[in-house]
């Protein structure tokens, strides 16, 4: 009898396999000690043949699983995840409002019936509730405009 | 120190203007996401953490409790007007829920789904009262080994009660603990998995890592989908909203056997409101005289739960608070957030923390009380929050996410932090790894690590510790049953079907 791969699921259960595999290959370098006195190295080293080993059962597992998993978004995580860098990687040099207005617009144009007028208008709103509560409130040094 | 003065204490802890205050905050806010589908209190905890820094441990800590049964109270009035449950712990609710709005009986059942949620909170706080401390006091006896136990049966319950595939709920929390290890060896000052990044040494950053897992993941999921047909929306006036004496008749038995599924389930550790609230709705099931109503708007079908997941949501503090374990992953952000304010829940909170404790538990009452006022005349406001279109509510919960999470640290880093778990759960979710136990897994790693090391050099290395001493034995051989029950039909399934391979 031959089983057809569940191909999402059995890659999902590599990829915590190859993180175990990664960590491992990491931890060779921490010292483990004895049972008595653990180095560095022990925990981690368990952890991750721990992981390997329930990944593994879950790939088996896998063979038999109908396809679950739904196609993902393109678009909306594109802008999301996008608007999100902007804004990180924004931040500090151009300042927080036009990084605001920039991570509003990607996450707003994702949406259905989302308009420019109205994602502006939710864009200053937000910049002056963040600029009340985070920059005045709790004074996080963080300059409207430059960096 | 005895209930009375205890009460007496915590009274003049939380009745204070700024106690008052944030419990009312806590609780609209509670209320506020727990109507909004899509939105769970884990990603509001996560977004109001970093205000917290600011406060007094008092008012953080009842903030935040707030926020947690406020939701279980919110969560209920999107599962009965549009059959989208508001949070996962009110998804039974719907299936008895979402009929009896169809019946034009959405007001009463949004009035019963409160009032059993209050009764339900009461039970459980009540038995908080009386247990947490006692359990505290045991505690004090016990060593490394039993916490480390106590912590392994907390991981394979959340692990292997989580909905879904045990197996995949125990990978996740084996990659939670080994997130954990990234960072500074508090034992040896070795700094282990940073790759050379200086912001990774003190660890990941756990206000991050559920923003990203719960929030951003939760929006990447709903992004650019069309918005909830809010135009079935019924309007709730006031008058419907009262229930016939028959509707009490048949609530409160159901609701007392709820509590009580609520109360035991939330003391587990690792087990949550989710898990209680079906328990109590497939108990009244096989309790009912005639089942066949079930899923046609029984009102058992919404008092049961309801009182589950509130109750569940309540006692889940007795072991969060009296052995410093997460009841679930929502007690484990707590925790979390209490660590950062210097307060770590174990069995001394009761000595050096009774203010807090007692001051936490009448916040508790007061803040059900709020709930109860806040929902029962108000309810049309939180029917109209329903409406708000996605086009405004997501793009402003992911400004909140980017701020509230720049502002820990004052560090665009953290913000990248919360992008790769946000990846990393919208995949997760879309293969169904539950990614609440890698939550839990990363909370508890570093002291579940820390009491393996001390148990065994305390038993110069003899395994046989863990064992030796009873209470901690008993505790793994609950998680070993817990496994074995779990993963054997799946082994079993994997060997016959190896055996007709060969």
């Amino acid at each position: 009898m031959k089983t057809k791969w569940n191909r999402p699921e059995l890659l999902a259960a590599s990829a915590f396999m190859a993180t175990g595999f990664g960590a491992l290959w990491i931890a060779r370098d921490y010292p483990v000690g004895t049972v008595t006195r653990m180095g560095p190295g022990f925990v981690p080293i368990a952890i991750s043949v721990l992981l390997i080993l329930s990944a593994a059962v879950v790939a088996m597992q896998s063979r038999s699983l109908p396809a679950s998993a739904t196609r993902p978004r393109l678009k909306p995580f594109v802008f999301i995840i996008g608007g999100i860098l902007a804004w990180a990687l924004l931040v500090d040099r151009v300042g927080f409002v036009p990084s605001t207005v920039i991570l509003v617009l990607a996450c707003a144009s994702v949406e259905i019936g989302s308009t420019w007028r109205a994602s502006l208008l939710l864009a200053g709103g937000l910049c002056a509730a963040g600029y009340a509560i985070f920059i005045r409130g709790l004074g996080i040094p963080l300059s409207p405009f430059g960096g | 120190m005895d209930l009375l003065s205890g009460l007496a204490l915590g009274v003049e802890m939380a009745i204070t203007w700024e106690g008052l205050l944030f419990c009312l905050i806590g609780v609209s806010i509670g209320m506020f996401i727990g109507v909004l589908p899509g939105i769970g209190p884990l990603a509001a905890v996560a977004m109001t953490l970093p205000i917290t820094y600011h406060l007094q441990p008092m008012s953080a800590l009842i903030m935040l409790a707030g926020i947690f049964y406020g939701a279980q109270y919110g969560g209920s009035t999107a599962s009965i007007l549009l059959n989208l449950p508001g949070t996962s712990t009110t998804a039974v609710t719907a299936l008895d829920g979402y009929p009896m709005a169809k019946q034009g009986r959405a007001g009463v059942a949004l009035f019963i789904t409160t009032i059993t949620s209050f009764f339900g909170g009461c039970v459980a706080i009540i038995l908080l009262m009386g247990f947490a401390p006692a359990l505290g006091k045991m505690a004090l006896s016990f060593s490394s080994a039993e916490y480390f136990s106590i912590m392994l049966l907390g991981l394979v319950a959340a692990a292997t009660m989580a909905i879904g595939s045990p197996m995949k709920g125990i990978v996740s929390v084996i990659a939670g603990l080994l997130l954990a290890m990234v960072g500074m060896d508090t034992t040896s000052g070795t700094v282990r998995y940073s790759f050379g990044i200086l912001e990774l040494q003190d660890g990941l950053n756990l206000v991050a890592m559920a923003m990203g897992l719960f929030g951003v993941a939760e929006i990447l999921k709903n992004a650019g989908q069309p918005d909830r047909p809010t135009d079935k929306l019924q309007k709730v006036r006031l008058r419907e909203l009262l229930p016939t004496r028959d509707d009490l008749r048949q609530t409160w038995k159901p609701a007392i056997r709820g509590a009580g599924i609520g109360s035991f389930i939330g003391m587990l550790p690792g087990a949550g409101p989710t898990l209680a609230a079906f328990l109590a709705y497939a108990m009244e099931k096989r309790v009912a005289r005639d089942p066949s109503r079930f899923g046609k708007g029984a009102i058992e079908g919404i008092s049961a739960p309801e009182a589950a997941n509130n109750a569940s949501t309540q006692a889940a503090f007795i072991p969060t608070l009296a052995l410093g374990i997460p009841g679930d992953a929502s007690m484990a952000v707590l925790l979390g957030a209490m660590m950062i304010h210097g307060i770590t829940p174990r069995p001394e909170f009761f000595t050096v923390h009774t203010d807090l404790f007692w001051g936490l538990v009448v916040s508790f009452w007061i803040g059900n009380l709020m709930l109860l006022v806040l929902n029962i005349p108000l309810i049309g406001v939180w029917v109209r929050i329903l409406t708000i279109p996605q086009r405004l509510l997501f793009p402003a919960v992911i400004f909140f996410i980017c701020v509230g999470v720049y502002s820990v640290n004052n560090n665009p880093f953290d913000v990248l932090t919360v992008i790769v778990f946000g990846v990393i759960g919208y995949l997760m979710n879309m293969l169904n790894y539950p990614t609440a136990p890698l939550l839990m897994g990363f909370i508890l790693g570093p002291m579940i690590e820390q009491h393996f090391r001390r148990a065994l050099l305390f038993s110069r290395g003899d395994l046989w510790t863990f064992v030796d001493r009873p209470i901690s034995a008993a505790f793994l051989a609950c998680s070993a049953g817990l496994v074995l029950l779990l993963v054997l039909p799946s082994l079993r399934r994997t060997a016959s079907r190896l055996k007709r391979a060969f």
